[in-house]
């Protein structure tokens, strides 16, 4: 218990906290950040499918932190792999496929665009997208961004370039390219956190083909592992302890973040007291840490009078269409993605459902995972099964879509009244179920996505459906929604607790809703603006 | 129908890690040489006894079998499960003894033969389809959660032991990766595209 107390506590360190550390240590704030997992250097990572693909080293183990899922809120909820969150310092961006959007201006204005939906809980953003626009620009040019202003015309407005050009169209790229065209439609080169020229002190990627899913080699990729968390520490001011696992807030009588409570790589437990506290695990480990958070003050779980911890969890629809061609499209080198489509991102009434997603061009398979990737009428063993991955092997590629989960109230994190963790903390219990506008999306939209391949040439194609993946796309949002009423939402414009006021949340939790791309960019873009009030308002905060 | 697509949602959870529970094993624990003490059966095996192994061998070769090409038997798939059940996945150590026993008793029931390795190739093709749709005869089967969840759990090994890296025991100079052109770990050097030159535009 004899940890000095300092300005500032991070609860994890990957998109958010990453963003965190290095901002208000460079601010000059003496700054703790806990970590439940280890502290790899790139120097620890393979290009092996089997370890980081197959067996996810990085992924928490089900066996020692499962978490549980049910479809509806009567049944009990089975444990298992349910959260695909990386353990480690750089969290989940130390294996992300590094697409990095700017969201909408309707994104932040769901609501007014396109009214309610039965069944669907959807709200406005306390803020627009212009009053972001400065802080994606800054997230783009801190974390390593490359593309190509101005060749996705569904883009909002921005006011600099990319600080890196695009990555070259990789096999899958080219393909979406022609048949995209070919359909009428837009393809642009998918805006990335991978260097394509040296940038800050790290070298352009080599197309390797081991991206999503694998840890960099070479930091090519803007992990936070990379790019802020060196200059963190590099203050002085940043200490990162990792291998902490943090399971309780404590407060003071006046009801204010005092401590938190965590487990030390020995299991003994500590106290690390802060002014500020910042909650960065994610949206469901930090809605998790709140419901844990229980004390006189707060019965139902800190920051919650509202109630609505843990509610309105989103994942991002995803359906993955697929096909093979006459040549070899060698879906094996490059990086994730090189060129997306937006057509079907903007509410588009005719199609019969509201909001949209994203059209990547490309999911790596390696040889063992390709082995799962079959139209449904071939078998999955045997001689012919032998042949198909002889001849289609390097033939085969993947659109991947991933759009927008519309919000609901009955989407909930809460504490599972069973099942623990290795930790002997209860875990987190999933309750989500795909609104009926997710299917009719994804699925209408998995098909333009097999029109695109079949225009590029395709032999055939397949899938393009709704795959029901709940926690294992690394995409959760939305458990401590922004509000400026605090009976309705758990946050206020700034990422702030209503009921708490030295208690941040500025990972995803915060989102009101989904939007239809990858969330990472958005998060940091928020972590900078939150860093960025909260240095502002030191004094207010008693900093 | 139903059945066939719940089954398929399966091994799609498979192919996207769901099954991790079943696949991960002991955190930092067990290590080889711990598993390889006593248990040993067989000189050169960590975990399997010399009928387990050939049995098992059997199995994955129907997986991916023989041809003009080398199979799971060529690429030492038995030995990559073998090293792995006496380390990572050793929580399914029992899941192999029982499912080999399971096999044999279907043999019996299916062929009236005594072992799974007595039966020509088409009889034990025939076993493993009965596995695959949870139909193989058995009492020992009502010990797992059925025979397809040993067959669901070959299939992952089998592929992984085929089409993994050789450091892990199976893929044996390279056999899996030269079958479907891949050519392993690319760094530093990397690629450089354009990866695809279409030949028809």
């Amino acid at each position: 218990m004899g940890n000095k107390k300092v300005d500032i506590c991070i609860i994890g360190t990957g998109a958010a906290g990453g963003v965190m550390c290095k901002e208000l240590s460079q601010a000059g704030f003496e700054v703790v950040a806990l970590e439940v997992g280890p502290f790899r250097t790139p120097a620890d990572f393979e290009n092996d499918e089997l370890g980081q693909a197959v067996r996810f080293y990085f992924l928490p183990d089900p066996q020692y932190y499962p978490n549980t899922l049910r479809t509806d809120p009567k049944e009990k909820a089975e444990p298992g792999f349910h959260v695909a969150r990386n353990m480690g310092v750089g969290g989940s961006t130390l294996t992300y496929c590094a697409l990095s959007w700017r969201y909408h201006e309707s994104d932040f204005k769901v609501k007014s665009t396109d009214g309610t939906v039965a069944g669907a809980s959807i709200e406005d953003w306390p803020f627009t997208y212009d009053e972001l626009e400065p802080f994606y620009e800054k997230a783009e040019y801190e974390i390593g961004v490359s593309g190509l202003a101005g060749a996705n015309p569904f883009d909002p407005p921005r006011k600099s370039p990319y600080p890196m050009p695009p990555l070259l169209p990789i096999g899958a790229g080219q393909m979406c390219i022609k048949g995209a065209k070919k359909s009428g439609l837009h393809p642009f080169p998918s805006p990335m956190a991978i260097n394509t020229i040296w940038y800050d002190g790290r070298p352009p990627c080599v197309y390797c083909g081991f991206c999503g899913w694998y840890a960099c080699m070479r930091a090519a990729r803007g992990s936070t592992l990379n790019n802020v968390i060196p200059k963190a520490l590099a203050t002085g001011k940043c200490e990162i302890r990792p291998n902490c696992m943090v399971r309780e807030i404590a407060v003071d009588e006046q009801g204010r973040a005092k401590a938190a409570i965590y487990l030390d790589p020995e299991g003994k437990e500590q106290a690390q007291e802060a002014k500020l506290f910042l909650l960065c695990g994610g949206a469901v480990e930090s809605a998790r840490l709140l419901l844990m958070s229980k004390s006189g003050k707060f019965p139902q779980g800190l920051a919650n009078s509202s109630g609505l911890v843990g509610k309105n969890m989103m994942y991002h629809i995803q359906a993955q269409a697929e096909g093979v061609f006459p040549w070899p499209v060698n879906a094996f080198k490059g990086p994730f993605s090189t060129v997306c489509v937006h057509d079907f991102y903007e509410t588009d009434i005719k199609r019969g459902f509201i909001r949209g997603g994203t059209i990547e061009g490309s999911t790596y398979r390696g040889p063992i995972t390709f082995q799962w990737r079959r139209p449904p009428d071939e078998p999955l063993w045997g001689q012919r099964h032998k042949d198909f991955s002889r001849e289609y092997f390097s033939h085969w590629m993947a659109l991947l879509l991933h759009g927008e989960d519309l919000p609901q109230e009955s989407s909930i994190i809460d504490l599972d009244p069973e099942v623990k963790d290795k930790y002997r903390l209860p875990v987190a219990r999933i309750t989500h179920k795909y609104h009926e506008n997710d299917y009719k999306a994804a699925n209408y939209i998995g098909a333009r996505a097999r029109e695109i391949m079949e225009a590029a040439g395709a032999i055939k194609t397949w899938g393009g459906e709704l795959e029901e993946l709940h926690g294992q796309s690394a995409h959760h949002m939305g458990t401590c929604r922004m509000g400026n009423d605090p009976s309705k939402s758990v946050l206020d414009r700034w990422c702030r607790a209503h009921d708490v006021p030295n208690l941040f949340v500025p990972d995803a939790s915060c989102f009101v809703t989904s939007a239809g791309a990858n969330p990472a960019l958005t998060i940091q873009a928020i972590s900078f603006r939150t860093a960025d009030y909260i240095i502002k308002s030191a004094k207010q905060l008693d900093l | 129908m139903r059945e066939k697509i719940s089954r398929r949602g399966f091994l799609k959870a498979v192919a996207s890690g769901a099954t991790l529970l079943l696949l991960k094993g002991v955190e930092g624990g067990s290590s080889l040489s711990e598993a390889m003490g006593e248990k040993a059966a067989s000189p050169g095996h960590r975990f399997f006894d010399e009928h387990q192994w050939k049995t098992v061998e059997a199995l994955t070769a129907q997986i991916i079998p023989t041809d003009q090409y080398p199979g799971a038997k060529e690429a030492g798939v038995v030995n990559y499960i073998d090293i792995a059940l006496a380390t990572v996945y050793s929580s399914q150590q029992e899941m192999y003894v029982l499912g080999v026993k399971g096999v044999d008793q279907s043999a019996k029931a299916m062929f009236r033969k005594d072992r799974f390795i007595d039966l020509k190739p088409e009889e034990q093709v025939a076993l493993i389809k009965a596995m695959e749709k949870d139909e193989a005869p058995g009492e020992i089967w009502k010990e797992l959660p059925g025979s397809s969840f040993l067959f669901d759990c070959l299939l992952a090994h089998t592929y992984e032991g085929f089409y993994g890296d050789p450091k892990y025991g199976g893929n044996q100079n390279h056999v899996g990766w030269a079958l479907v052109g891949f050519p392993g770990p690319s760094q530093p050097r990397g690629y450089s595209p354009p990866f695809v030159r279409m030949t028809e535009e």
